[in-house]
């Protein structure tokens, strides 16, 4: 659905982007993780055609580089800037981007009032958004980037700040999008909803592409050893031992002398990849 | 697609913006018409005055004689006055209305500042119905010149007697009785006397006899009005005087109201790019060229409705305002609305925030209308900053409205004010464009 092809970008003598080459498939909710500064959003930027690229291609499937006015109509962009207008009504905003994707009279009608249904805003549909609460901006953000139903959506830390119940909309919102075949690139520093998301995770650092796959082809390839974690009667502390095995290990714990009084198993996450890949010093841009 | 739609759209959204901003309507507003009333109600006290280094004038001297060359002069030695020859009236004319000129005198043949017979010395002229306190002054002016010219006239006994020579004519042949006519020339002999002697003193004081000074009282006392001057208000038809202080100073809230829309539209498109709407317009599939013609359309209909709302309110019969030539009013109002759009695309290309785009928009335009005539009217103004008000689109917003209002503007008169006003839009479209083009894409 979109290739990105040894795409490279540099500001003066800071490279951005280093020939990083993608390809996310047609159906697929793609993240794309990295730390702050990592080139995600210049990545996104080159996706969308609003940086233009030193080298390399963009191309979306079937319908050319995303400069073309009509690849521009299958794209929807949720950036993680809130870009809404706070005087104007959830409706009022929709059926304007709406408007500049070319829809009109009962199609817009009919379009504004889905999206707000989707996103659990039809209550408040004529408030001003200036109004709103975070997660609300951040679910009519993301209904923006849906009123044309673009092929390909693109959403930039669609969560970013809101609370758990709005989190949650957001989280069915794309997995009914994804359901419906659209493809969508998401990113996020949330691993936790990486994990739950998406079929494929690329993270990238300093430009490059450092790791593609499924959540748990990474875990497996990048994520170490699982460990398992004791705790006996009459001790506070914990013990902690790394293992290819945990149920035998489990069960060698269990058989000792001292009873038990806790064990779990902890698994190499989608975070510990992160982490491992991109080290565990501060990023400030 | 087609793009008139978001272009249609993006203007209906920004005039809804700007509908639903209380502060901009403030200054879109109710601030320009607290400007034309204070100003309108600051200039009702008799027009303006003369605060600039002297009064200029224009001369058209037809006569071209002695008389009328020397009295031209003697206008300009006057350090109050500074005079500026024209070809014809109508050149005279057209420089009083730009404002060049207080007013502009016409010496016909025959002019003579030294006939105190007959119709008297009569100089006719235009002035500029907006200056009418300096023309007071220049009246005052033309009398005390001619008065010394009089007195001069005693100390020149030629000159003298062949005044009273031409005075006898004109008393001859004047319908008048008899007595009448028998006692001027009795006054005219004494005047002869108070020459002759007046001549002796000179002699003597030349060869050293005499000294008491009568000569320089000869005119003392002398109770007639030694100049008529009629001085029209270029009232060549009605349409060309404004009928009230509020004509003058509605144009200029106009142009404050003006201000406020060029302010809030380059503010406004310099927010959609921090607010990043800007970029959800620039990943749609409109061009740029569309967006900045909705943002432009906008601006253009703002300024429309500014105009048309300060004229409306100007209509209320209260304000005593005319409106001469509407096709050419709205023409005007047309021109001035493109040349602002122009301006505020220029200023929201030339800034990278809302902050940015705000403070130039406001110390560019304060500072333009300012020098343009748009808080004090041009005629207060130095000569100096008079030519330096060319500059300022604003001036020539003024002008063009007071033509068109009810200065009795031709279109070619019109021509050169709208057509600055159209490179000023044409530029500024060009410059805003291009650097807003160059943001699109990093």
């Amino acid at each position: 659905m979109l290739t990105l092809t040894q795409l490279r970008k540099s500001y003066g003598s800071t490279v951005a982007v280093d020939g990083l080459c993608l390809e996310v498939k047609k159906g697929e909710v793609f993240g794309l993780l990295g730390p702050n500064g990592a080139g995600k959003s210049t990545t996104i930027g080159m996706a969308i055609g609003l940086i233009a690229p030193d080298a390399g291609s963009v191309v979306l499937e079937g319908l050319g580089a995303p400069t073309d006015a009509r690849v521009r109509a299958s794209v929807g962009v949720a950036p993680q800037q809130l870009a809404l207008y706070d005087d104007l009504s959830a409706a009022e905003n929709l059926a304007f981007f709406g408007a500049m994707y070319g829809l009109s009279g009962g199609r817009l009608r009919e379009r504004v009032d889905k999206v707000l249904e989707c996103v659990g805003l039809t209550p408040r549909k004529s408030d001003r958004v200036g109004g709103y609460s975070g997660g609300m901006k951040r679910r009519l953000n993301l209904a923006v980037a849906m009123i044309h139903e673009p092929m390909l959506l693109l959403l930039d830390e669609p969560t970013a700040g809101v609370d758990p119940q709005s989190r949650n909309n957001i989280l069915d919102m794309v997995r009914a999008l994804a359901a419906e075949g659209r493809t969508i690139v998401y990113t996020t520093h949330y691993m936790e909803e990486a994990s739950r998301l998406c079929d494929r995770v690329g993270i990238v650092d300093k430009g490059k592409l450092l790791a593609l796959g499924t959540v748990n082809e990474l875990i497996a390839k990048h994520g170490g050893k699982s460990h398992v974690v004791t705790r006996r009667a009459g001790d506070e502390t914990e013990q902690r031992v790394e293992t290819d095995d945990p149920v035998r290990e489990i069960a060698r714990v269990l058989a000792g002398e001292n009873a038990v009084q806790e064990v779990r198993v902890e698994r190499p996450d989608l975070e510990g990849v992160f982490l491992s890949l991109t080290g565990r010093s501060l990023r400030d841009p | 697609m087609s793009m008139l739609r978001p272009i249609l759209a993006i203007a209906m959204k920004d005039l809804r913006h700007l509908a639903r901003d209380k502060t901009a309507a403030f200054f879109v507003l109710v601030f320009p018409l607290i400007v034309a009333l204070l100003f309108g109600a600051m200039f009702s006290g008799g027009g303006g005055g003369g605060g600039s280094d002297g009064l200029e004038i224009a001369i058209f001297n037809e006569d071209n004689g002695d008389s009328s060359k020397k009295f031209a002069q003697s206008l300009d030695d006057d350090s109050a006055i500074k005079v500026y020859s024209v070809a014809s009236m109508a050149e005279g004319e057209k420089g009083v209305r730009l404002g060049d000129y207080v007013a502009c005198l016409h010496f016909k043949p025959g002019f003579d500042p030294q006939q105190i017979f007959g119709e008297g010395v009569v100089i006719e002229g235009v002035v500029s119905p907006k200056r009418t306190a300096e023309a007071g002054l220049l009246e005052g002016k033309l009398n005390q010149l001619v008065f010394a010219q009089m007195s001069s006239m005693f100390n020149d006994p030629t000159a003298s007697r062949k005044m009273m020579d031409n005075a006898r004519k004109s008393v001859d042949s004047a319908e008048m009785s008899l007595p009448v006519k028998l006692a001027l020339k009795a006054m005219f002999s004494a005047v002869d006397g108070v020459s002759s002697e007046v001549e002796r003193n000179s002699v003597a004081k030349a060869t050293g006899a005499g000294n008491d000074g009568t000569a320089g009282a000869q005119a003392d006392g002398i109770a007639w009005q030694p100049v008529k001057v009629n001085l029209e208000k270029l009232t060549i038809n009605s349409k060309r005087t404004p009928p009230s202080s509020f004509a003058m100073s509605f144009p200029q809230g106009v142009v404050w109201g003006l201000m406020g829309v060029v302010t809030g539209f380059a503010s406004g498109f310099a927010a959609e790019r921090t607010r990043g709407t800007l970029l959800r317009l620039n990943v749609s599939p409109a061009p740029a060229w569309a967006v900045l013609a909705g943002k432009a359309l906008a601006c253009f209909l703002s300024c429309l409705i500014v105009q048309a709302l300060m004229l409306g309110m100007a209509a209320i019969p209260f304000f005593k305002v005319t409106f001469g030539n509407p096709p050419l009013i709205a023409l005007v109002c047309i021109v001035t609305a493109f040349s602002l759009s122009g301006l505020a695309m220029f200023i929201a290309g030339l800034s990278k925030s809302e902050e940015a785009a705000g403070g130039l928009a406001r110390g560019v335009l304060i500072l333009l209308a300012m020098i343009g005539g748009g808080s004090i009217p041009l005629f207060f103004m130095p000569p100096f900053m008079r030519t330096m008000s060319n500059v300022s689109p604003f001036k020539w917003i003024t002008h063009a409205l007071d033509g068109a209002m009810w200065g009795g503007f031709s279109m070619a008169e019109l021509a050169m004010p709208l057509g600055i006003l159209i490179g000023v839009g044409v530029l500024g479209f060009a410059v805003g464009a291009w650097a807003i083009g160059k943001r699109r894409v990093a």
